[in-house]
């Protein structure tokens, strides 16, 4: 069964135009022109129970918009969303039960109390059974080692254990999906580390469907197995990451330190990129033949002194694809 | 939303607000020294003339009283509240409280309960005990009552207005100069309202229906002259607030329908 089925989702926000000036402002009260911003255009997908998902797209790609109509807070324009088989803003009370929503930098902590009592907090609000509540916080605080800092304020803790926090209180009421903003953005590399281990147990043991928007590739590589691309609203890549690597990955960059200067190369299949002195460059382009085949065979004609082979990892996998669209783009425009 | 979840909130705010004593005790303190102020300078002002518009000193002050109680109630939660509602929508943070399985606009009512209106409460309520004994009152159980229907009421005629002045962060973003306009209008009802002209009483009948927080109710139980409205206008005190209340409740729910993009 899908646990959430988009269809044809459109969300565009109207603009009212807003006039200068004091005689301006009244005049923005009566004349309601507007532009509209299409934030999520004609998107479609479906996500099983049980998956865990990573939703990315440049800054301004309509994530967030996206969701807010799967959390019930906004309402499409045109389409159909349809979350644990209800309509998420039509049956957002019930919904609410059973998913989980962490955004990355709008915390729903009190800042001036200890963290215990907004677990406390929570408990009453989403009426969790006093076991049910106990057992879940057990096991979030053992496995975040929230442990050594429930006591404290919420204003003493970094951005690293606030997170944590908010992820932990996320789960107390077993929700079946989690959807997680930008989980770990700003934090450092040991809280992250923390922090995509647990949401893969979480997924993979626990069996929530995890839905989450970051910029950091990492993220989506170690939790995420499938992943949906959009870029300004519309649905550009939904599938494996695997599949992604394999249809833009087919280049990597050698970097080759010389002896002296060779000259321009005299290879095929290969092209310049940087020059630092005796420290090149060069983007490779596998389908002509292997990488390590092309570097020996630049080794035995010319003097080389070291060569390292740079494995493309999934964040210029993605640079490539958003720089491929920005392409696509300008030439859409020449044409048109 | 449970009557176990208010009072565990309540309890949290508490507990916030402990954590800076000192801070919470001054602004308290200075909260009643300056409507101390306030009632000084009616007092002043009422002493060159003897009545004003018909009243004498202890019945303004208790006019003023029923004005601030019923305002110190419906503020605490409403006004705070509502006037950061402005921010929270344009930063984003509203989005939290529409995830929660909770009734948002009660939520929010009570999640900002704010509790330093005590000062207020503590001040007005204690002029309006001292307004009454001066008064030498002979009254009935009946007038007892009304008094305390009246206040309920007007508490909710404070926090109506100030429900629907919220409501319009949805739809204009901006909201702030509308609870100046509020507290301008609020200023009036600290006198008779035969004091002013018709204008001004229309509108505070009619329109922004103030004279139902204190004027009304204070002059039935005072038996004094009622200005424009016929004498049964008492009775339409103890609707006025539910009805205001309930208009504000609803536009306010109209307004979060509007920002979740369901309104049109």
């Amino acid at each position: 069964m899908d646990i959430i089925a988009a269809n044809h989702l459109t969300k565009s926000y109207r603009q009212y135009r807003r006039f200068p000036g004091l005689i301006g402002s009244v005049r923005s009260l009566f004349t309601r022109q507007f532009t509209e911003e299409t934030a999520v255009n004609d998107i479609s997908f479906t996500i099983g129970e049980g998956e865990a998902v990573g939703y990315l797209g440049p800054n301004g790609a309509g994530k967030s918009t996206m969701i807010k109509m799967m959390t019930g807070i906004l309402v499409p324009t045109a389409g159909d969303i349809r979350v644990l088989g209800a309509v998420p803003h039509e049956a957002r009370k019930t919904n609410a039960r059973q998913i989980g929503v962490v955004f990355g930098q709008r915390s729903q902590l009190w800042w001036d109390l200890p963290v215990t009592d907004s677990f406390d907090l929570h408990k009453t609000i989403y009426q969790i059974p006093e076991t049910k509540f106990k057992q879940n916080l057990q096991m979030c605080m053992e496995l975040l080692s929230i442990h050594e800092f429930v006591e404290k304020p919420v204003r003493q803790l970094s951005l690293g254990q606030r997170m944590r926090v908010e992820i932990a209180m996320a789960l107390l009421h077993e929700p079946r999906i989690l959807f997680l903003d930008e989980p770990t953005i700003g934090l450092d590399v040991m809280a992250k580390d923390q922090i995509r281990h647990f949401l893969r147990m979480v997924n993979r043991e626990r069996k929530v469907t995890i839905l989450l928007t970051t910029h950091d590739m990492k993220d989506i590589e170690e939790i995420c197995p499938r992943m949906i691309v959009v870029n300004k609203g519309t649905l550009v890549y939904d599938g494996s990451v695997e599949e992604l690597r394999a249809r833009l990955g087919n280049e990597r960059r050698v970097v080759i330190d010389f002896r002296e200067d060779p000259g321009p190369l005299d290879m095929p299949g290969i092209t310049l990129l940087q020059e630092e002195g005796l420290r090149k460059t060069y983007l490779v382009s596998r389908s002509e033949s292997t990488v390590f085949e092309l570097v020996s065979r630049i080794a035995a004609r010319y003097p080389v002194e070291d060569a390292s082979i740079e494995s493309a990892d999934i964040e210029s996998v993605i640079r490539r694809l958003y720089r491929q669209l920005a392409d696509e783009e300008s030439i859409g425009r020449q044409i048109g | 939303m449970t009557f176990q979840l208010f009072g565990q909130l309540v309890r949290l705010l508490m507990k916030e607000k402990m954590q800076y004593r000192g801070d919470f005790l001054l602004s308290a303190v200075a909260q009643i020294i300056s409507y101390a102020g306030d009632y000084i300078v009616i007092y002043l002002f009422i002493k060159r003339f003897d009545t004003l518009a018909g009243w004498n000193w202890p019945e303004i002050a208790l006019l003023y009283s029923i004005g601030l109680f019923t305002y110190a109630l419906g503020a605490s939660f409403s006004f705070v509240q509502m006037s950061q509602l402005e921010g929270q929508v344009r930063q984003g943070t509203f989005d939290t409280l529409l995830i929660k399985p909770v009734n948002p606009y009660l939520y929010l009512v009570s999640r900002g309960f704010n509790l330093a209106y005590i000062a207020h409460i503590t001040i007005s309520g204690s002029v309006l005990v001292w307004a009454m004994l001066q008064l030498n009152l002979h009254w009935t159980w009946i007038q007892y009552i009304y008094l305390l229907i009246a206040i309920i009421s007007g508490s909710m005629i404070h926090a109506g207005i100030m429900t629907m002045i919220g409501a319009m962060s949805f739809i204009w973003v901006r909201s702030s100069y509308l609870f100046s306009l509020f507290f301008q209008l609020k200023n009036f009802i600290s006198y008779p309202l035969p004091v002013f002209g018709t204008v001004v009483q229309l509108l505070l009948t009619v329109v922004v229906p103030l004279g139902f927080v204190n004027f009304y109710p204070a002059a039935y139980l005072l038996d004094n002259d009622t200005a424009l409205m016929p004498a049964w206008a008492m009775w339409l005190v103890p609707l006025a607030g539910p009805i205001v209340y309930g208009l504000g409740y609803r536009f306010w729910m109209f307004g979060a329908n509007k920002y979740q993009g369901a309104g049109g």
